[in-house]
């Protein structure tokens, strides 16, 4: 159980790293990597929620004499579906991200957000 | 066919709708007023409906929606929004892209509205987010930045939620709503809250909101103010029922963003943008009283849907040139009955918003098992006591007061029953009197007012200081 703890501390920090690094970088490309960053924790977060009752894969075996002992040793699978919607949705809003600051380098190759600010 | 088959096609008639317009585009604008209407009936249905209606997929594990009267009312906004955006864009040229994109919207607050457990607000937060994210950048191209920061903080905000999402799951390994609420307060609370004071533009959080709205263009506000702003408010209104001690957090800062909505919009000089503050401060209200939060939401979202479509009539937005004179009749009744809603006029439905909704409208207005729990622990929450009325009236009408010195004393002793009342009582009217200072800020000519707004303020004061005698005999 140590462990895990350890583990959630970590991806907690590294969470928060990754906030800090929304907050005061100024550069528009590193605030859109440290959001990443700050995804990325989120996704490690729920995969570690899902180890709690086991590491392995949550597929049953075709064996029946199995089922119940490898129920046992199992990930938990609801974390795992969830975190999935989060990633693609993730990576989707990056790609938006990254779409609108390729077009707004244009006004502003340093790409400051004091610049655009009217 | 099942009972359930409304609501399933009500709720997931936009998508498809949506598809059906990319390939057939000139069926969008009749799409998506069907979309709305059928929004409309199912909110309405659900309204009046004595039980909530509870769709439930995939077994224990699976997703649950909950239509009930709180869900009924925003669904009804939804509709009502979505249906005066279109119709009022009728005879404009409208690309097909956007009618798409409203859809997709439409179908996401729809969701947002039903859903009972954290994930699925997370993905239809997120599907609201994209598809607003993409109204805004689809008119001009000088909001790209103020789309790209929409994005970036709503999904930041997101981002925390789905910590807080994870920490609660692991203390009741489930990601329902009731059972988050359940916990006594903790770490993942904050995480979920953040995000959601965020979506819903409330108190700091809220920051982004006015420079968003005010940007976007008037169709495009009119939804982000009137409907949008509501998807991150109802789950704040459903933890609020549900939990006493997340309900004291959550109308603690729902009041601060009331006041600070008021105190900013009494600060900008820019018409816009004081809508915009105002939806911040009625947000702060919306989440202070939770058990009449549906009908508060319906008529704050048809008034600032109705003000930020009448906007583009204006020749200027610069409240410092505030003409209506270019106006017609209609146009300027519309400008006159959205903020007196707003303010609480007895016969327009901001009143009944106000005036205690469950002893006017029966028990489906207020859920029935917590009827009036937030009056209990905080007393706020606006009620029928007497000389409120008069308050209602002194305080829509400070304006007058002040280029009429002689009204003063007729209303003396409805003002000095406000003054009597306890102070709670009186905040529920402070963004309505600023929406109201600011409009009245004409004067009766129709010449501009004075052109700064410090030099409109301090005759006032100082008339106000001369007649305080008066309030206190």
């Amino acid at each position: 159980m140590a462990a895990i703890r350890l583990l959630e501390l970590l991806i907690l920090l590294t969470a928060l790293i990754g906030f800090c690094g929304l907050l005061l970088r100024k550069n528009l490309i590193q605030k859109v990597l440290a959001m990443d960053v700050l995804g990325s924790a989120v996704v490690a977060l729920f995969v570690l929620l899902a180890a709690r009752t086991g590491l392995r894969s949550p597929i049953l075996p075709t064996g029946d004499q199995l089922l119940s002992q490898s129920l046992l040793q199992n990930a938990d699978p609801i974390p795992q579906a969830v975190i999935l919607t989060a990633i693609v949705i993730g990576l989707s809003i990056q790609a938006l991200l990254l779409v609108v600051i390729s077009r707004l380098s244009a006004v502003d190759p340093c790409l400051e957000p004091e610049s655009f600010e009217e | 066919m099942s009972p359930l088959a409304l609501p399933i096609a009500a709720l997931l008639g936009p998508y498809l709708a949506a598809f059906l317009n990319a390939l057939l585009p000139s069926l969008g604008r009749p799409l998506l007023l069907a979309c709305s209407l059928s929004s409309a009936g199912l909110g309405l249905k659900a309204i009046l409906s004595s039980s909530p209606q509870l769709l439930a997929w995939l077994g224990p594990l699976g997703v649950q929606l909950a239509i009930d009267p709180l869900a009924g009312w925003f669904l009804l906004l939804d509709g009502l929004v979505f249906g005066a955006v279109v119709l009022d864009g009728w005879s404009r040229p409208q690309r097909a892209s956007q009618l798409t994109l409203m859809l997709v919207l439409l179908g996401g607050l729809g969701g947002a509205a039903v859903v009972t457990d954290l994930i699925s607000l997370y993905v239809t937060l997120e599907v609201i987010s994209i598809a607003a994210f993409l109204l805004i950048l689809s008119e001009t191209d000088t909001n790209l930045w103020i789309g790209l920061r929409y994005l970036l903080i709503g999904n930041t905000a997101m981002t925390l939620y789905l910590v807080g999402a994870a920490l609660l799951y692991a203390q009741t390994e489930s990601f329902g709503l009731s059972e988050a609420a359940a916990l006594p307060l903790c770490a993942g609370h904050v995480f979920l809250l953040i995000g959601l004071f965020t979506k819903g533009g409330l108190f700091l959080n809220g920051f982004w909101l006015p420079a968003t709205h005010a940007a976007a263009a008037a169709p495009i506000s009119a939804l982000l103010s009137g409907s949008v702003v509501t998807a991150g408010v109802i789950p704040l209104v459903r933890f609020s029922l549900l939990n006493e001690a997340l309900a004291l957090r959550i109308g603690t800062v729902g009041l601060a963003s009331a006041l600070l909505g008021v105190i900013a919009g009494l600060i900008c000089t820019d018409v816009k943008r004081l809508l915009a503050w105002s939806t911040l401060s009625q947000m702060g209200l919306l989440v202070l009283m939770p058990a009449s939060a549906g009908l508060f939401g319906l008529a704050h979202g048809l008034a600032k849907a109705a003000l930020f479509l009448s906007c583009r009539q204006l020749p200027t937005r610069a409240l410092d040139h505030w003409n209506l004179g270019h106006c017609r009749p209609d146009q300027r009744l519309a400008f006159w009955l959205a903020p007196l809603s707003l303010a609480g006029l007895p016969p327009l439905i901001g009143s009944l918003a106000k005036t205690g909704t469950p002893s006017l409208a029966g028990p489906w207005l207020a859920p029935p098992a917590q009827p009036d729990r937030d009056s209990g622990d905080r007393g706020v929450r606006p009620s029928l006591e007497p000389g409120r009325n008069n308050a209602c009236t002194w305080r829509s009408d400070p304006s007058d007061r002040r280029r009429r010195p002689g009204v003063v004393g007729g209303s003396g002793a409805a003002a000095g029953a406000v003054m009597a009342a306890p102070a709670p009582a009186r905040l529920p009217h402070l963004p309505a009197v600023a929406l109201q200072v600011a409009l009245a800020r004409r004067e009766p000519g129709g010449r501009p007012a004075a052109p700064s707004t410090a030099a409109a303020k301090t005759p006032g004061s100082n008339r106000r200081s001369q007649h305080r005698p008066s309030f206190c005999a």
